[in-house]
C-alpha cells in the first residue's frame, strides 16, 4: 500500500484546489472591483471546498501523522533544525479536523528560512534543501536517497 | 445537481464524455466540473464560470464563450475550433495542443496559460493579455 492514502492524496487535492480559488478570490476583489458577481463566485467556491474539506473523513489521518512522524522527518528534513516541532504539530492538527495540510509545506518552509539564517550568521554552510536533494538541484555527496514515495509527498508539499 | 440549462449550479458536476452539443448553458456554474472528452460543441457557454473545470479532449468546436471564466481550467487537447472567447478570462488555463484554429479571442486573458503545441492558425488574438503565457515546443514565454 502506498504510503500516501487515497485520503491524504484526495485532502491535497481539495487545499490545492482552495488555494487556487483563494488566489482568484483575490484577484478579482483587487482587480476587478467592479465586477461584484465574479468575486461572489470565487467566494462560493471557496466556501463549498472549506466545507467538503472540513466535511472529509479523516480516519485514515492517525497513519499519516505516523508517517510524518516516524518516516518522512527523519528521512528527509532532519538537516532542517527546527522543522520537526511544527511539522509535527501541523500535522496533529489536520488530524483533529483544525487544521490543512498545506501549513506542514509552510512549516518546512519557515524552518529552512530560519535554518538558512541561523546557520549565515554563525558562517556555517548552507544547508541543502530537500528539493535540491531530490534531483531538483544537485546532489551532495552525503544525500541519503529517498523513497519515490516520500520523494512525491515532498513534491506535493512544494507545490505552491 | 441541477439540470444543464442557463445559470444552472452544476458546480464539480461529472460530466466525462457528457453530450452537451448546442446546450444553452448561459452564465451556468461549472466550476471545478469534468467535463473530460465532453462534447461542447456549438454550445451557448457565454458568461459561464468554468473556474478550474476539466475539459481535456472536450469538443468545444464553435461553442460560444464570450467573458466566460475558463481560468485554470485543463482544456488540454480539446477541440476550440472557431469558438468565440472574445473577453474571456483563461488565465493560467491550459491550452496545450488544443485546436484554436479560427477562434475569436480578442480580449481575452491568456496570462500564464499554457499555449505549447496549440494551433493558433487564423485566431483572432486582438487585444489578448498573453503576458506569461507559453507557446511551442521550446517553453518559450511572451
Amino acid at each position: 500500500m502506498s504510503r500516501m492514502s487515497e485520503q491524504v492524496r484526495h485532502l491535497i487535492g481539495l487545499e490545492n484546489l482552495l488555494a487556487r480559488a483563494r488566489r482568484r478570490q483575490r484577484e478579482c476583489e483587487r482587480d476587478e472591483g467592479a465586477d461584484a458577481t465574479r468575486t461572489r463566485r470565487f467566494a462560493e467556491v471557496v466556501r463549498r471546498l472549506g466545507e467538503e474539506i472540513h466535511a472529509t473523513d479523516r480516519t485514515q489521518l492517525e497513519d499519516y501523522l505516523r508517517y510524518v512522524e516516524g518516516d518522512l522527518i527523519p528521512r528527509i528534513l532532519h538537516r532542517v533544525e527546527g522543522a520537526k516541532e511544527g511539522m509535527v504539530e501541523a500535522a496533529k492538527r489536520v488530524v483533529a479536523g483544525k487544521g490543512h495540510l498545506t501549513e506542514l509545506r509552510t512549516e518546512y518552509s519557515d524552518a529552512l528560512e530560519r535554518s538558512r539564517s541561523v546557520r549565515e550568521r554563525l558562517g556555517l554552510d548552507p544547508i541543502v534543501p530537500a528539493e535540491a536533494r531530490f534531483g531538483l538541484g544537485s546532489h551532495p555527496p552525503h544525500s541519503d536517497r529517498p523513497t519515490r514515495e516520500a520523494y512525491d509527498l515532498v513534491k506535493e508539499f512544494l507545490k505552491g | 445537481m441541477t439540470e444543464p440549462g442557463p445559470g444552472a449550479d452544476l458546480y464539480r458536476a461529472r460530466l466525462q464524455g457528457a453530450d452537451l452539443r448546442g446546450k444553452d448553458l448561459r452564465k451556468a456554474n461549472l466550476a471545478l466540473a469534468n467535463l473530460k472528452e465532453a462534447t461542447l460543441a456549438d454550445a451557448l457557454l457565454t458568461e459561464a464560470f468554468l473556474f478550474a473545470a476539466i475539459l481535456s479532449g472536450a469538443d468545444l468546436g464553435g461553442a460560444h464563450l464570450a467573458h466566460a471564466d475558463l481560468s485554470e481550467a485543463d482544456l488540454f487537447g480539446a477541440n476550440l475550433r472557431g469558438v468565440n472567447a472574445s473577453g474571456a478570462d483563461l488565465r493560467r488555463a491550459n491550452l496545450a495542443l488544443c485546436n484554436l484554429r479560427g477562434a475569436r479571442l480578442k480580449g481575452a486573458n491568456l496570462r500564464d496559460a499554457n499555449l505549447n503545441g496549440a494551433d493558433l492558425t487564423d485566431a483572432d488574438l486582438e487585444g489578448a493579455d498573453v503576458t506569461g503565457a507559453s507557446f511551442g515546443e521550446t517553453g518559450a514565454t511572451a
